[in-house]
């Protein structure tokens, strides 16, 4: 089991084109992820539905918690990722 | 006359009778089944009928230029097969054994309901996504026929809502404007309707309730106005102003037929890129100056089997009929790789497919099966004809030595079979390869022209995927490191007599195009519906001015500077 810990600082916050390019990145790995929002609710990260009914906006803190074999590679690449995007909006 | 005011989605003025529409929806029957593993079965059965109809509204969309708009239907694809709406289907299947319909729709529901809790528009809209792909599974699963619409002449479309789908389906030349009474901005009706150039109003209260069908209608997609049933003093106005919009597009179209010179002089060849023969049509209509880049892919991609010497070569001749000899009709040679295998030839997986065995390297690697046939098609298409010819991904010098040998090989063996050869032959490369772009001055001499492709060009200068999301601030064609290469190409080029031109994206965007005609460049290749506009920017430009902004370019630290450099000429 791994956790990581990121703030979302894109403008656009975890949806539209970010989201799905999420949880597309997130379905190439076999571990189970999820997401936790902070003063918020859990969702499966492999989940457009579930990962937009979180509300992710700019701002949001989220845990990203992987479980299974490849789960350091699967959190390592989401929390990249996740920077990536906050980094491509400043 | 009663007038609504809602929300302007898309520009323009639309004046017809009204088409009520109603989106169709499914006839729902509730029962209880036996078997929860067939039951199951049955939907997965109906996910991969909508998925591959999904796939082609986007294939659809993406062959009328629209490709951001064909997103929406992958992203509907995304929903057809998420993990969590399929979980809770199936679980309802299993506990409560009931019809597939039913427990779709009450999964669904569930996330429908939570993203409308957010209150938040751009979440809402996607809670119709959800929506329309349900409909459209259920549909599916009940077995209506799927209605898309019985448009039949030019009318207002009206409707309470509008699926994505439903607006994407309509067929083109009958709707004049869409006016619904709820949307959002972000709904992809409004996407799709201002990516059509369809006259849209969104939100106007009670329009579909209020509004009958035939009614004569009037909408102002720039005020975001609705006029029913108008007075003839309005109807009189709006027909001038009507008027005067569509005089205004037909001068920059009828000017688009004008040589396109700067103001100094100088000729700029402004000419499109295509897809299929449909396009060509499209092309032709907007006075393209000839076509720099004639992709052959849709030839060989999804198709079991490679298509032979004569349907290929029938197809270049309806291609070369529909454009004419006027101008240059480049055909690039098939440029496919590991990451869009062929069906017909086994590729083994790579590691890099893009800096794999692609382009011409595939080609000469199955030169009997796969270079042979088209060359010889295009050959025996262009056989006493112009023929221009173009070889992507090259790298080296003897790949352009090998791919030319085989070449003339292949026009000696025509010639004997009694095709005499082209009246006017071209055989070019396109520079995508940061290394070939290096070597131009070394590869001049080898061929008659450099077609610059600069989506590919960018990607391996900067060594950032194109398609990574994260990575799009390294993506730019104007970045200056990509805009030294394009110069480096364009002076080898006329050093030797040889012209070059570009095919890439950077092509048609109103920033680059003086920069690039400032370098040097002979001819821009672009999408079609760029055409007058590029035409217009070329005229308003002396070249003078253009090899300044270009010279500035290149001394610049990132494409941002650029860009903030060309705001100032850009409106």
């Amino acid at each position: 089991m791994e956790k990581k810990t990121v703030t979302i600082t894109n403008k656009e916050g975890l949806h539209a084109r970010p989201a799905s390019v999420f949880v597309k990145e997130a379905g190439k790995f076999k571990s189970k992820i999820t997401l936790l929002k902070h003063g918020g609710k859990e969702g499966n990260a492999k989940s457009i539905l579930s990962l937009l009914s979180l509300g992710i906006d700019s701002g949001s803190t989220v845990d990203i918690s992987t479980d299974g074999e490849d789960e350091v590679l699967a959190a390592e690449a989401l929390f990249n990722l996740i920077e990536g995007f906050n980094k491509d909006s400043k | 006359m009663k007038i609504y005011t809602g929300k302007p989605a898309s520009p323009g003025i639309a004046i017809g009778p009204v088409f009520l529409f109603k989106s169709q929806i499914a006839t729902l029957k509730t029962y209880t089944i036996e078997d929860p593993a067939a039951e199951y079965q049955r939907l997965e059965g109906a996910l991969e009928k909508v998925k591959v109809d999904l796939g082609k509204l986007a294939k659809k969309l993406d062959s009328e230029g629209l490709s951001a708009e064909a997103e929406i239907f992958h992203a509907h694809i995304a929903i057809a097969e998420d993990p969590e709406l399929l979980e809770a289907t199936k679980a309802l299947i299993e506990e409560k054994k009931v019809n597939a319909e039913t427990a779709l729709t009450e999964a669904s529901s569930t996330f429908i309901e939570m993203l409308k809790a957010l209150e938040d528009e751009y979440l809402a809209a996607r809670a119709a996504d959800i929506a329309d792909v349900v409909r459209k599974i259920n549909i599916e699963l009940c077995g209506d026929e799927y209605a898309s619409s019985s448009l039949t002449k030019p009318s207002i479309v009206v409707a309470e809502d509008l699926m994505p789908s439903d607006t994407a389906a309509f067929p083109r030349e009958f709707v004049l404007g869409l006016c619904i009474e709820f949307g959002s901005i972000t709904s992809h009706a409004a996407i799709l309707a201002k990516a059509m150039g369809i006259p849209a109003v969104i939100q106007a209260p009670m329009v579909a309730h209020k509004i009958e069908n035939g009614t004569m209608l009037i909408i102002d997609g720039k005020k975001g106005e609705v006029i029913a049933d108008p007075t003839s003093e309005y109807l009189t106005s709006y027909r001038a102003e009507f008027d005067k919009r569509k005089q205004l597009e037909e001068v920059l179209l009828t000017r688009s037929a004008l040589p396109v010179r700067t103001k100094d002089g100088h000729t700029v060849q402004i000419a499109a890129n295509l897809g299929n023969a449909t396009d060509a049509r499209k092309a032709a209509a907007m006075h393209a100056q000839g076509v720099g880049l004639m992709r052959t892919e849709f030839l060989f991609l999804d198709k079991p089997d490679l298509p032979d010497e004569t349907q290929q070569a029938a197809t270049y001749a309806e291609i070369m009929d529909i454009m004419g000899q006027e101008y240059p009709l480049v055909f690039r040679t098939l440029d496919v790789g590991g990451d869009k295998p062929l069906q017909a030839v086994a590729q083994p997986a790579e590691m890099n497919p893009f800096l794999g065995v692609r382009g011409l390297r595939l080609c000469l690697l199955h030169d009997e099966v796969l270079f042979k046939p088209q060359i010889k098609a295009l050959l025996k298409a262009g056989s006493a004809r112009n023929l221009f010819v173009m070889f992507p991904m090259v790298t080296s010098i003897v790949e352009v030595r090998a791919a030319k040998k085989l070449f003339r090989q292949y026009m000696d063996e025509l010639t004997l079979e009694g095709f005499p050869p082209p009246a006017h032959l071209e055989v070019g490369i396109m520079i995508e390869v940061p290394g070939a772009a290096v070597m131009a001055d070394k590869l001049a001499p080898e061929v008659d022209f450099f077609s610059i492709g600069t989506n590919d060009l960018t990607q391996y200068t900067q060594a950032a995927d194109r398609n990574q999301t994260s990575l799009s601030y390294l993506s730019d064609g104007l970045e200056p490191a990509v805009l030294r290469l394009i110069s480096k190409v364009a002076e080898a080029a006329n050093a030797h007599g040889k012209w070059a031109g570009i095919c890439g994206e950077l092509g048609g965007d109103p920033m680059a195009i003086p920069i690039l005609i400032g370098l040097g460049l002979h001819e821009l290749s672009m999408n079609p519906n760029a055409i007058p506009d590029a035409k217009e920017i070329v005229r308003n430009w002396t070249m003078e001015k253009a090899r300044e902004v270009a010279l500035n370019a290149l001394d610049m630290e990132s494409a941002e500077q650029v860009r903030d450099m060309m705001k100032a000429y850009v409106d």
